[in-house]
Order: C-alpha cells, then structure tokens, then sequence
C-alpha cells in the first residue's frame, strides 16, 4: 500500500505543537523508518497515516486514496482491514490467552469473520514467532521481547496491505530489539505489505529499504511540542 | 454480538474474585426484596386463604386477632375460655353448625386440638393411615405432625402443659395415635387432633382413677354414697380398654371449657341473623368473621412492609450507585485496553456492546443466584411471617 502525505498540517491548538509536513510518498511494499528525536512529531504523524487523527489541513492518502475525507466508520474499517498497528507498550488484552490476542481483531469489527482460516494463520504467525506452545497461556506469562512478538502477530493476522510500528523496540533490551524487529521486517516483507517504523533509535535501522528523519519532513520544526 | 459476548466472558472469568463481589452484591440486592415481598404475599395468602375458609368464630370477648390466630392457626396467645354452653346456643339457634375448637395443650410439642368429627368432615381432612378418633384418649396427626413426631398408627405421645407456667391439674396423659391425616397444606398438618372430652381429661376435669369403693387405702372419708378418696388414690395418665369405664367428668358439662366456636352457617342470610345474636349491650361473647380480622391485619403488615421496602430501596440504590462507580472507575483503570480496541478499528457502539455484554453476564449471574437463593429458602419462607408475627 502506498503511503502519501501531501501539505498535512496539523496542531494540539492547547500544546501549542504544529505538524507541518510539505509532502512525501511511501511507495508500495517498502520498509520505512522514521526517526527523529522525542517531540518531533513521529507518533502524530504515524497517527495521521492510520486515520486516527485528521489533518487540519492536506491530506493522508492510502493507495490514492484521501482518508482525511472518509467517515469515522470507513476509516475504522480501513484500520481493521488493511492497517496493521504495533504499540510501543504492546498494548495485549491480559485476560485472553495467545490465540485470543492474535484473534482479537476478528471480535472487534463485522467486516472480518472469525473462521477455520482465520484461526490457521493465527496458529501460524504464533507458530513462526516461536510462541506456538504458549497459544493458550496468558500474556502475564511471557517476557517482553515475547509480548512485542505477539502483538505483531496480533497486527499481520489480519493480512493488512499497510503495517504501523511506533518504537516496537522501545520496551526490549538490545538482544531482544534486535530479534524483534528483525521478526516484524521479515514477517512484513513475507506478506508483501507496507512497514512504517517509528523509533528514535538509529543504531538498527540498516535492515530498512529507507530511513527518513521526521524533522527532516518538516517544514518548520518545532522544538517543543507532543512526545513523538 | 457473539464476539462481545466471548470477549465480556473472558473477562469476568479472569478477573473471577472482582466479578464474583459484585455478582454477590447484585443477587442480595435483588434477592432481599423480592424474598421480603414473597414471604409477606406468600404467608398472607395461607392466612387469607384458611381465613376466607372459616366463616365465622365464636369466642371470648378480647383481642379478635388473638380469637382467630388460636382458633385456626393454633397459635399466638391463647383467649380466655368460654363454655360449652356457647356451642349449645349457636348450634340450638339453627343458623350455623358449630364445631367445638380447645386449643390449650401441646402433644410431642405440637398444637393438641381438642375438637369433634364434624371438623374433619368441614375442613376436608382425610384419614390417609390407620383410623377416625373412636374413643377416650385417641388422637389422630396431622400429616407433617406424623413426620416430625416419626409416630404412626398404635404409636402413643405425651401431652403436655402449653407452658412450662401451665401446671394447675394439668398432668401429662398418654394418647394413643388411631391415624395420620392426609395432607393438607395448612396448619392442620402440624396439629394432633383429639376429641373434645379428650381435652377435657388432659385439662384435669375428667379423669379416672382406681376403684375407691373396693380401694383398701385410698378412701379418706366416706358419708352415706359420697367416698372421698385420698392423695393416694392413683389417677390413670393413660386410657385402657380395661380402664376407660374409670373415667368420668366433674360438674356440669354446660360450664366445661372450649377456646372457640367454629359456626358454619348453611348461607349469608343465616350468618348475619347468627352476627346478630352477637351485637346487644350486655354480650359478653364476640362473634367475628375471620377474613376480615386477617384483613385488617394484613393491611398493618404491608404498610410496614412497605416502609421496609422502601429502606431497602434506598439500601438498593446506595448499592447500585456503589457498583456503578466501581465499574465506572473500572474503566478507568481500562482505558489503554478499551484505547487498542478503538486504534485497531473497534467503533464506540462495540465497545459499548461489549461493556453490556459484561454487566450483562454480572446481572444474569445475580439473578441466577437470587432465584437460587428464592427456592431454596421458599419452602422456609412458608409460614415464617405467622412464626415471627404471632408465634
């Protein structure tokens, strides 16, 4: 899925922050990290892209698609059907067990039926991201690099075109940063999709097809402003 | 909907301890009430039912409340006694038939019911083992008395003073059990049942005793037919065929005591003439129709049943208000959980579906308990209201 951002501008009018961003294009099937340091804006606009925030001025566009005009529902049914997102904080439902978490998607929207296939490409992510034999353990019962592996199941079971990282890494130590994102770039690049990686750490962003700085994007950077 | 359902169920699930707290608060909640308002309409009905049943009761002047608690229920304080002569004059005023009731004593800690076979026939009980009330010194007992005594046909039970303060002449006598009655559903079930002279004979104004004519050393003094015998003389507590001729009565029978007046008047016109005889200056009876004495009766107990349900209403609301801000903050506590289902594509109406779906489960699992709980304690419920009123 082709990410394009053209004349975006957005502010927290209260924060006093302002994400102004002239253009740039994310081509279909490429790995993109976005660095920068905290503050600049990095989240909010990975936010924008997923649809989750509206531009107060310009457009996000997905595949040519202009998502800043699109209803509250259609985004959601753009999110649950073609974006896949990994949180910083991994973001797991404690009470489901594995199997239940990759699932989770399939329960949260009718556009996606929860079927026999659904449930082989869970067991097949879990199986891959080597969490097979924990499928019906809860996430109380994993360690960090464990829980980030199962939130990326959880964001690629779904098949989506297009899939969001913000600092996926930010929580791991370095053996298990390592791993990780080596799992989300590979397991990306398996399905063909779209990565875009946030992260302020520039030491493991070799494995991307380009690394672009957020303040770079910018057209006026702002010191101060939102954590990014 | 399915899907908020599992979610909503795995919630609960793990969270169970959290879960089982409010579900046991809501199930009070709801059990509380309704068990109140099942007792009272419960008990009211069996009392109104056994009321509406007895067209009118004939007793001493007093309490009416009291006349009809003793004289169909067998239970509450006991009114003073009137004489047999009061089941003389309503059965000789041709309006009512009317049916002695002498409800004093206690058998194996049960009602003793003193009272003649036309009972049995006006109120439908029927001899479900072993026979009818033949002679002196048989009972018969009702269906769960029968259970509770663990006594049955050619069994005997003990009488005994209704209380431990009842000693004047009363002395324990031994009756013979002739036959169980079928049940009834009512306060008979629990009552032993004996004929009128019966009574009279545990009550110490009949009684038999050796034969002083031939008695070697019990005869105190004795002037012309009259003997009298002396504290030797050994009274038999338990009637034989070989003893019964013993027994006899002192004084006149017109003047032996009865605690009611059962009359069964043929039709309404009878019954207000009978209502009638009752109503000068100088009577010193009462005439009362039960219905109306439970009526106003009841019409007491819902009133203060209905300040207590509104106490527990306003208890209710507090505790609702209570969980409802637990769940409340609860989401709060939520809020990066309920945050995912939205940033993945959950819409607000799915997660509200959701937060449904769980106090759905919380209610349905309060209910399930309260309509457990209102089972098991309705076979208890019958009857508490008339043991904690008027027991």
């Amino acid at each position: 899925m082709q990410v394009a951002v053209e004349g975006l501008r957005f502010g927290y009018p209260d924060e006093g922050f302002v994400l102004d961003v002239p253009g740039f294009t994310v081509p279909s099937g490429r790995c993109v990290a976005w660095t920068g340091p905290s503050g600049c804006g990095k989240t909010t606009l990975l936010r924008l892209v997923a649809g989750l925030l509206v531009p107060d001025h310009g457009s996000v566009s997905l595949d040519g698609r202009a998502i800043q005009a699109w209803s509250e529902a259609r985004r959601r049914e753009l999110r649950i059907r073609d974006i896949g997102l990994v949180f910083q904080d991994f973001a797991l439902l404690e009470y489901l067990d594995l199997r239940d978490n990759v699932l989770l998607p399939y329960r949260l929207h009718g556009c996606l039926r929860l079927d026999a296939a659904a449930a082989e490409r869970a067991d097949a992510l879990l199986e891959r991201l080597g969490l097979a034999d924990k499928r019906h353990r809860r996430p109380e019962a994993l360690s960090q690099g464990e829980r980030q592996r199962l939130a990326v199941c959880r964001a690629l079971v779904t098949g989506p075109r297009l899939v969001l990282a913000d600092e996926p890494t930010g929580n791991l130590d370095p053996d298990n940063r390592e791993k990780v994102l080596g799992l989300l770039v590979e397991e990306v690049r398996r399905h063909g999709a779209t990565l875009v990686v946030v992260t302020h750490d520039q030491t493991r962003v070799d494995r991307f097809d380009e690394v672009r700085d957020v303040e770079s994007l910018r057209r006026r950077p702002e010191a101060a402003g939102r954590t990014g | 909907m399915k899907d908020a359902l599992h979610l909503a169920l795995r919630y609960l699930a793990h969270y169970r301890g959290r879960s089982l707290v409010l579900v046991l608060s809501l199930a009070l909640l709801l059990f509380v009430p309704i068990g109140l308002r099942l007792l009272i309409s419960r008990s009211a009905e069996a009392l109104s039912a056994r009321a509406a049943a007895s067209p009118l009761l004939v007793g001493a002047k007093g309490s009416s409340v009291d006349l009809v608690l003793r004289a169909l229920y067998f239970e509450g304080r006991a009114p003073e006694p009137i004489p047999w002569s009061e089941v003389e004059r309503v059965q000789d005023s041709g309006h009512a038939l009317a049916i002695p009731l002498h409800v004093r004593f206690r058998a194996g800690r049960l009602p003793l019911v003193g009272t003649t076979l036309d009972y049995f026939g006006f109120r439908g009980l029927e001899v479900a083992r072993g026979g009818q009330l033949i002679r002196l010194g048989d009972c018969v007992l009702g269906a769960r008395a029968a259970d509770r005594l663990g006594l049955g046909p050619g069994d005997a039970v003990v009488t005994s003073p209704e209380t431990v303060f009842d000693v004047a002449g009363v002395y324990p006598l031994e009756l013979r059990v002739r036959g169980v009655l079928a049940p009834s559903g009512g306060p008979d079930d629990e009552a032993v049942f004996c004929a009128i002279e019966t009574a009279w004979v545990v009550e110490g104004i009949g009684h038999g005793h050796e034969d002083l004519a031939t008695s070697p050393t019990g005869v105190l003094k004795r002037e012309g037919d009259t003997i009298t015998g002396n504290a030797s003389v050994q009274e038999f507590r338990r009637i034989t065929p070989d003893n019964i001729d013993s027994f006899h009565f002192h004084g006149d029978r017109a003047g032996f005591p009865v605690t009611a007046v059962l009359a069964v008047p043929p039709d309404a016109r009878a019954s207000a003439l009978l209502q009638g005889r009752y109503q000068g200056p100088d009577e010193a009876r009462q005439i009362v129709v039960p219905a109306k004495v439970l009526d106003e009766l009841l019409s007491t107990v819902f009133t203060v049943e209905g300040f207590v349900t509104l106490a527990l209403g306003l208890v209710g609301l507090a505790t609702l208000l209570t969980a409802a801000l637990v769940f409340v903050l609860s989401l709060r506590l939520r809020a990066r959980e309920l945050a995912t289902m939205r940033d993945i594509g959950a819409s607000p109406a799915r997660i509200r579906m959701l937060l449904l779906c769980e106090v759905g489960y919380l209610v349905l699992g309060a209910a399930t308990i309260a309509a457990l709980l209102l089972a098991l304690t309705g076979g208890l419920l019958d009857g508490l209201l008339r043991r904690t009123l008027f027991g």
